[in-house]
């Protein structure tokens, strides 16, 4: 009788091979950090060593796999959110009337051009890092993505609506971090370190 | 009918509500009563112009990185070797 399961490590490794790069670039797009998605990819192998006895080979491989790496991508951002200092950076940009609390700034300029700026983009991930396990993932799926409204409500389990006003917000602390951190920053510098 | 409702979000729309038409225009087509609204917001509020420009750059600024953090082949080895290491370190022989 071969009742011998495969070698843990070598059943990992395989995985790894066969599916690591879709799994990673999956976890990258969802996270702040490379670091934070292979941690995650290899949280994903271990888990599925331990699951393996209920992979049936239904659903294709990296599909099973895929879906353990989303519940450990929202445990992630579920442990973010209780650290909440997430976000705590940003500013809150409108008043109790919701108007501008300050009115945003003249950036100058042709939009197009200021997007090719390396620092403009330098500070817009720098910003992109601060907004919150809601916000980020929905601005990243739409913008960075660009998957289709109905995807991204499936992928995080929210209503268009939910996702409308997220996206709103995502932009408007996007908008208000770069007038702090590149606008206001003398051009062509990065901004010094912060002096409340 | 519309054109009432027009007039209500000329008086009452508040910067956060027309920034949020901002950010719908990107997603999908506004209503009548809401591109009217914004419009009318927008002729008289110097700093919702702004911000829809802005975005403009940040949407577009957003794309390019999008491009620039796919996992080239190099990285995608080096992170499929440290993920290995790991694996090791957990699994490994005793």
């Amino acid at each position: 009788m071969t009742d011998s399961a495969p070698d843990p490590l070598q059943q990992a490794e395989t995985w790894l091979a066969d599916h690591g790069d879709a799994l990673l670039a999956y976890a990258m797009r969802r996270t702040p950090s490379a670091a934070a998605a292979e941690d995650l990819v290899q949280e994903t192998l271990l888990a599925a060593l331990k699951a393996a006895g209920e992979f049936r080979g239904q659903a294709a491989v990296q599909t099973w796999l895929t879906g353990i790496l989303r519940r450990k991508i929202a445990d992630f951002y579920r442990r973010a959110a209780r650290d909440a200092r997430v976000e705590a950076e940003l500013v809150e940009p409108f008043n109790a009337d919701r108007q501008w609390r300050e009115r945003p700034g003249d950036w100058g300029g042709d939009p197009a051009q200021i997007a090719e700026s390396a620092e403009f983009q330098a500070a817009l991930a720098a910003c992109l890092e601060k907004l919150g396990p809601t916000l980020r993932p929905a601005f990243q799926l739409r913008v960075l993505d660009q998957l289709k409204t109905e995807e991204i409500c499936s992928e995080l389990d929210v209503t268009p609506t939910n996702l409308s006003v997220r996206l709103a917000r995502a932009r408007v602390l996007l908008r208000e971090c770069l007038e702090r951190t590149w606008f206001a920053a003398p051009q062509g510098k990065p901004p010094g370190p912060a002096s409340d | 009918m519309s054109l009432r409702s027009a007039c209500r979000n000329l008086l009452t729309l508040s910067c956060e509500d027309a920034a949020r038409l901002v950010s719908d225009a990107q997603e999908r087509r506004l209503t009548f009563s809401e591109r009217w609204g914004l419009r009318a917001h927008l002729a008289i509020c110097t700093g919702c112009r702004r911000f829809r420009q802005q975005l403009k750059a940040i949407e577009s600024a957003a794309r390019k990185l999008a491009g620039q953090d796919c996992v080239s082949s190099d990285q995608s080895v080096a992170a499929r070797e440290r993920i290995a290491a790991g694996l090791r370190d957990r699994l490994g022989p005793q």
